[in-house]
């Protein structure tokens, strides 16, 4: 059967430990860098970065590849698309070769372009990356406690915590119900669209109907338990911001500063001026 | 937590209730009718009725749900500990009283288990220092110590009931309600419930539990309720109703097994088998480091025969969800095999399968798929290659009308009560006559009345030759309406005997330690 | 009310419904990318069956919006849908997010618009709309410089996917909740009818959806065939039968701007001679080295227009120049009106 599970893999080490708003900040940098710097040094640079903070939270560099695996088509594609559509730098050579006078040659394939394949490709496995590793070494709940000390209402945060808790019990739900599709012998995968529809809607309906049968007794079982009593609660365990993590985040801050500085001032900029 | 106890001369009463009425919007029958009530600071009451009398309304009063989150006529007034529950919001109203409803998976919150313990302290402010032995004693006072440290999506169904008993119980709140807290638990997990609560009313809780079958309740309770249509007609003590306890019979309560009035006879003759299980082995595949446990079956043999009834009981988690799938071939089994009719059911599709073997769920809502009450009983017609002749129609509407369903046959299946979303999936597998019936726990929340109506229907077509399984927690069913039981344990059969034996047998196994606390076996069973 | 704790604006019951369905949406996630995997088996593609089932994800969205019906909760159930498939392992990681965001933010500037009126045609427009923004926000991060073609197929997938699963699905199944006892809704429809909505979507209803398909079809072919977004107004591209395709900003080539005297005789204009700046075109063209076969030049402006030249005659003739006027116009001093494109987006050697 088909389950998502959470990503959180339970470890002792050093990245876990870290405030889970350090390494929110850290992933939000990196896909700012991702995004707005198109080098190909620097992005080999994140991805070393990345590896190396796999290993640091003891995260087999095996589980990093295998969420690439399931992104291979979509990398590719990204790839395939610059290569084959960016016009400009010189054309190193033809796919198409001209066929006959006055047709072809088509689809050069350029310099930039291969720069552009390979940096957008890189830029999607960077973020990938980036957030696999934060998923895989955050605990969800320490992330809502945490959004607390940046004056996140609580409330919100245990909404999070309580959809995500709702998730396993669903993915039961939704086996339960395809099971029953199965056991009332309705043909879910006869026709293209008309099955594919079918299979939607009676997939969704039961699922619907019988989680939001459960939103009264939800609401009152967090009601009952002085869910919203006062703006604010306390935590048994709140995660603290230490001298480390502050390092952290000051020195990703400067770093990212600089390279977009560069960026801007140093590189682009008198480019565009010209 | 108060120190007086239930023998203090002069009771102290903590909830009043004077003249309650109150309708639902939109109905326009009230739903509890001028109800004058005063419970008392120590008290253990159990409040019994059947389906739809008015318990569950009550309770959410008691608690200011309702009228804080229902739309309504609300007339009369409640307090708590001198508190109009209109004054004050719910979340105050829980610093008083706690509601724990039935099902616990609408319950938890949290990801894990001392998260869900400490939800509600945090909420309440208190700070780490004293929330941490309130975890602790609340845990130990559920019997669910152990847990700590768990996620709450691993647990089973009857470690869930315990969390999130811990979880209220943490909050000390002098009232504790709780709305059928073992209706899905296997009667072994009932019984530590039962003693958790015992603990707190000794040490000066006052208790109100809410349940169709009070026999279990009744040693420890100091007082009984009993409503009907919305009025408490009976009012008591645990002793006065076993001296009488006429009133039970008719208002559909359990009290216990032999109060039934009816008891089905052995079958004499010797019926063709249909199902034949040989050899069951299965484990589910791991899929991710975080699943939760599940039940494994190990080599399963038995047959089932035409015109049979059969209980298949089993502490929770013990398999038997996962063998009704495996009966219906939903799930493939690692070794063994299933012959229905002497033909291997995994020759064909399930779809096909359905014609012959028809499944009833848990959930109801999980099995309903079609637009309309009628179309949900006619859905066979349409995939089972059931042709839509005058006949089958008649059927449906024999069936609509025999489950109360007819005049609701062209509104949607989710705008019925759960009752009648549970009758309706039973008729709608009924229509086609399969064979093989299996069902899931179909009873969950069902009063004796509807029990006895369904169990009707099942053992007409039970006499027609159609073979029934039944998953159940209740033995008091199983007693009264099957003929054998099946006593799965671990994914093993334990038991396979005629019902009373079998019971007599299950008991000596508890009583021997056989089966030990922790639910698992002490020594190994010997057929 | 005189008690003393804080009433807020999402009230537990609204928390835990946005909760319920970001769940489910999550949940439900793998079982839609399971089932695209199917149809693009069943089609033979090897993707867009995710663009063709985007309604399914904003469907619990707006479903949220019309059980809520409150500004906001449309967004809080993007966000908190984005942060579960997030959490649970996306395939897109952080992105996914900001899509999800996204997609709430439009449900909740649309239901914002419409007042949060029942209207089945409003509901379509919206969802078809938060449907497509998903392409665009996935083209912002990885498909720049994709060919326009590419990105409104997807965009027209999407949006059909967003009129039917998201606002006519939506539409629908929000009135079955509602009519349900399952969910108490503060919301109630104007438009309740004891009728399954199912067998609701009348000629009526069923001729405006075809209409809005139609209506988004036709916009997407304007936007690709016709219509070219041109950031740069003074930016052009010469691609084609070079050695060198590129794109130029009329800027890189200042300094080399030359001054003609030149007169327009068009069919409907008439411009007497005056004094035009501009880039030759044999500057531009010799950057770019077109092929000893190349015949011919098109010049093409931002609205499809397009002009043929002899590539040959154009080589040796300094006085066909590219000006500054409301973008790029050519001025080709000795070719009648008609020849003087405006606009010009692109050089074509063929």
């Amino acid at each position: 059967m088909r389950t998502s599970s959470f990503g959180y893999l339970q470890r002792k080490s050093f990245v876990h430990r870290l405030n889970p708003l350090t390494k929110f900040t850290v992933l939000i940098l990196i896909v700012i860098l991702a995004v707005t710097l198109v080098s190909d040094i620097i992005a080999l640079c994140i991805f070393s970065f990345l590896l190396l903070g796999f290993i640091g939270a003891g995260i087999s560099l095996r589980y990093a590849f295998g969420r690439l695996r399931r992104l291979l088509t979509l990398i590719l594609l990204i790839a395939l698309v610059q290569l084959l559509f960016t016009p400009y730098g010189a054309v190193l050579f033809y796919l198409i070769p001209p066929l006959a006078p006055g047709f072809g040659p088509f689809l050069p394939i350029t310099t930039v372009g291969i720069s552009n394949a390979f940096n957008l490709a890189f830029r999607l496995i960077n973020i990938v990356l980036a957030s696999a590793l934060f998923v895989a070494s955050t605990d969800p709940s320490r992330f809502a406690a945490a959004l607390t000390s940046i004056r996140i209402p609580y409330r919100y945060g245990y909404t999070l915590v309580l959809a995500l808790r709702l998730v396993p019990l669903f993915d039961e739900e939704s086996n339960t119900v395809q099971s029953a599709q199965r056991a009332r012998g309705i043909p879910v995968d006869q026709g293209v669209i008309r099955g594919f529809l079918r299979r939607i809607r009676y997939t969704f309906m039961p699922m619907l109907f019988s989680a939001l049968g459960r939103v009264d007794s939800l609401t009152l079982a967090m009601d009952g338990r002085g869910f919203g009593y006062a703006p604010t609660r306390t935590f048994l365990v709140f995660p603290k911001f230490t001298p480390t993590d502050w390092l952290i985040v000051i020195a990703s801050v400067l770093l990212t500063g600089f390279f977009l500085w560069n960026f801007l001032f140093v590189t682009a900029l008198p480019h565009i001026i010209g | 937590m108060s120190s007086s106890n239930a023998s203090s001369p002069i009771p102290i009463p903590l909830i009043r209730i004077s003249n309650l009425t109150y309708t639902y919007e939109g109905s326009d029958k009230p739903a509890v009718r001028n109800i004058n009530l005063a419970l008392h600071q120590g008290e253990f009451t159990i409040l019994g009725g059947p389906s739809g009398c008015g318990k569950s309304t009550l309770a959410r009063c008691l608690t200011g749900f309702i009228p804080h989150e229902y739309p309504g006529t609300f007339q009369g007034t409640i307090t708590i500990r001198d508190q109009d529950t209109r004054a004050l919001a719910i979340r105050e109203l829980a610093q008083s009283a706690s509601l724990i409803q039935q099902d616990p998976d609408s319950q938890l919150v949290t990801l894990n288990v001392t998260n869900e313990v400490a939800f509600g302290l945090e909420n309440f402010q208190h700070s780490p220092a004293t929330i941490e032995p309130r975890i602790q004693w609340a845990l130990r006072a559920a019997n669910a110590e152990n847990l700590r440290s768990r996620n709450t999506h691993t647990l089973s169904g009857g470690e869930k009931q315990k969390v999130i008993i811990a979880s209220f119980i943490a909050l000390q709140s002098p009232i504790l309600i709780l709305d059928e807290p073992t209706a899905r638990l296997d009667p072994h997990t009932a019984t530590e419930v039962l003693k958790t609560l015992q603990k707190l009313h000794n040490q000066g809780a006052t208790i109100l539990v809410i349940e169709h079958r009070i026999q279990p309740f009744l040693s420890s309770a100091s007082r009984v309720l009993l409503m009907n249509e919305g009025t408490i007609i009976y009012d008591c003590s645990p002793t006065q109703l076993s001296a009488n306890p006429a009133p039970l019979n008719d208002l559909g309560v359990y009290l216990q097994p032999s109060t039934y009035s009816e008891t089905i006879q052995a079958k004499s003759k010797i019926e063709q088998e249909t199902l034949r299980i040989q050899g069951l082995t299965f484990t589910y595949p791991r899929i991710e480091e975080h699943n939760s446990p599940r039940p494994t079956l190990g080599n399963l043999s038995f047959s089932l025969h035409s015109g049979e009834i059969i209980a298949l009981m089993g502490p929770n988690g013990s398999g038997k969800s996962t063998l009704l799938l495996q009966l219906m071939g939903l799930l493939t089994p690692d070794a063994g095999t299933v012959h229905l009719n002497q033909q291997n059911i995994h020759d064909q599709p399930v779809s096909q399968l359905a014609r012959q073997i028809g499944f009833i769920f848990q959930n109801p809502l999980h099995q309903i798929f079609a637009h309309t009450v009628k179309e949900e009983v006619l859905l066979a017609t349409k995939h089972l290659g059931l042709s839509e002749s005058s006949e089958i129609k008649l059927r449906a509407e024999q069936l609509m009308r025999s489950f109360g369903l007819l005049k609701y046959q062209d509104q949607s299946p989710y705008a019925l009560s759960l009752g009648e979303q549970r009758r309706l999936t039973i008729a709608s597998i009924l229509l086609h006559k399969p064979q093989v019936l299996l069902f899931d726990e179909p009873f969950i929340g069902q009063d004796y009345r509807n029990v006895q109506r369904l169990m009707g229907v099942i053992r007409s077509e039970a006499a027609q030759g159609t073979t029934v399984l039944l998953a159940t927690h209740d033995a008091a069913i199983a007693e009264t309406y099957c003929s054998r039981l099946l006593f799965l344990f671990d994914g093993r059969l334990l038991i396979d005997a005629p019902v009373k034996q079998g019971l007599e047998h299950l008991t000596i196994l508890y009583q021997t330690r056989v089966l030990d606390e922790q639910g698992s076996l002490g020594v190994e069973a010997e057929e | 009310m005189n008690s003393s704790v804080p009433s807020y604006y999402f009230t537990t019951r609204d928390l835990v419904t946005i909760a319920v369905l970001s769940a489910l949406g999550g949940a439900l996630s793998t079982f839609v990318g399971y089932i695209g995997q199917l149809f693009n088996a069943a089609v033979g593609t090897p993707f867009g069956a995710g663009q063709f089932l985007s309604g399914l994800h904003v469907f619990w969205i707006i479903l949220a919006a019309g059980l809520i019906r409150k500004t906001g909760a449309a967004t809080a159930t993007g966000l908190l849908k984005g942060f579960v498939e997030f959490f649970t392992g996306s395939t897109h990681g952080i992105i996914v997010v900001l899509v999800s965001l996204f997609q709430g933010l439009i449900i909740d500037i649309g239901f914002y618009a419409i007042k949060q009126q029942d209207s089945l045609p409003l509901w379509t427009i919206i969802g078809g709309f938060a449907a497509a923004s998903n392409v665009i926000v996935f083209q912002l991060f990885f498909f720049s410089g994709a060919p326009l073609i590419f990105l409104a197929l997807l965009v027209i997938l999407a949006f059909t996917s967003g009129i039917i699963f998201a606002g006519y699905f939506g539409h629908a199944t929000t009135l079955l909740v509602l009519e349900s006892r399952i969910y108490h809704s503060a919301a109630t429809m104007n438009t309740i009818t004891p009728k399954s909505p199912w067998q609701r979507l009348g000629p009526y209803r069923l001729s405006a959806l075809i209409f809005l398909i139609v209506i988004a079809f036709g916009a997407s072919l304007y936007a690709v065939f016709v219509w070219r977004p041109v950031l740069d107004p003074l930016s052009c591209e010469v691609v084609g039968q070079v050695s060198h395709p590129f794109r130029f900003s009329y800027l890189s080539y200042s300094g080399q701007e030359v001054t003609i005297e030149a007169e327009l005789i068009g069919s409907v204009t008439y411009l007497p001679p005056q004094n035009y700046t501009g880039i030759p075109l044999t500057v531009i063209l010799a950057d770019a080295q077109p092929v000893t076969s190349a015949t011919t030049l098109q010049v093409i402006s931002a609205d499809g227009y397009r002009a043929a030249f002899n590539l040959t005659t154009v080589l040796s003739d300094c006085e066909i120049i590219l000006v500054i006027d409301d973008g790029l116009r050519l001025v080709a001093k000795n070719y009648p009106g008609w020849f003087w494109v405006q606009k010009v987006v692109s050089l074509v050697i063929i």
